[in-house]
């Protein structure tokens, strides 16, 4: 998620909405930085949590 | 309205980098904790036979040059044979450490297909350097599973493969259909 918004900082114009002149759905919806962060967040929702909840029980587990 | 290529590009991007961070938690978790969820383990391998899927949809309904026909075949042919081969590995219906070799093979298939169905030179276009180096990057890739079944407990090697699809998921965000490359375009790469 990071990485997607230093991309969209590092190159605004790539973002339609904020240089909306001659842009379709597809380049509202599908640039870089805004997939880069999607990605990102669906890690996080999905992955991450049981990742860090499963390690915790197994650091639990080996200290007992 | 049928997407650029470039934007299929970057959704094929979005796919391979959700997919490389799923290798490289299992690498940075460990493969005991990260298959405790059964889920998990299936992730990645259904991922590749549902990325091999989509890129047969886009060979049965591509408009494109038989060479670029004939490469997203191989592509999509490799990412469900590797699927189906990593899926039956976490399934436990093959046992040897062996398996890795097929990864390696389907890697070096892909990165050759990048290479020879890209018949412009390097500095011809962006497009052209990144098939390059796309291809290029594969094809040294296929050491990584080449070395897992080798040495099957080394993490390194799992780390390594885990990296190449983030770098491949950058060198296919950075594609444009048509863009110059360190300011370079060539003359007949049209456009102009």
């Amino acid at each position: 998620m990071f990485g997607g918004l230093v991309w969209a900082i590092a190159q605004p114009y790539r973002l339609a909405f904020l240089n909306p002149d001659g842009k379709g759905a597809y380049d509202y919806l599908v640039q870089p930085p805004l997939l880069v962060a999607f990605v990102g967040l669906v890690f996080m929702v999905l992955i991450a949590p049981g990742l860090a909840e499963d390690l915790e029980r197994d650091g639990d587990g080996s200290e007992t | 309205m049928v997407p650029r290529p470039e934007i299929a590009h970057w959704f094929a991007a979005s796919v391979v980098l959700f997919f490389g961070l799923v290798l490289l938690s299992e690498v940075i978790v460990g493969t005991e904790v990260f298959r405790r969820r059964r889920w998990r383990a299936y992730l990645a391998p259904s991922l590749a036979l549902v990325g091999g899927t989509f890129l047969w949809v886009i060979v049965a309904l591509s408009t494109f040059s038989t060479m670029h026909l004939l490469a997203h075949a191989v592509w999509a042919q490799v990412a469900m044979i590797a699927g189906a081969v990593q899926l039956a590995v976490v399934r436990g219906k093959l046992t040897s450490p062996r398996w890795p070799l097929v990864i390696a093979l389907g890697l070096l298939a892909c990165g050759l297909a990048f290479v020879v169905h890209e018949q412009n030179p390097w500095l011809f276009s962006r497009s052209a350097f990144l098939h390059h180096m796309l291809g290029w990057t594969l094809v040294v890739a296929a050491l990584f599973p080449l070395a897992q079944a080798l040495q099957p407990k080394r993490v390194v090697w799992q780390a390594g493969f885990a990296l190449t699809f983030v770098a491949v998921a950058v060198l296919l965000y950075s594609d444009r259909d048509l863009a110059p490359l360190f300011g370079h375009l060539s003359d007949v790469a049209g456009g102009r």
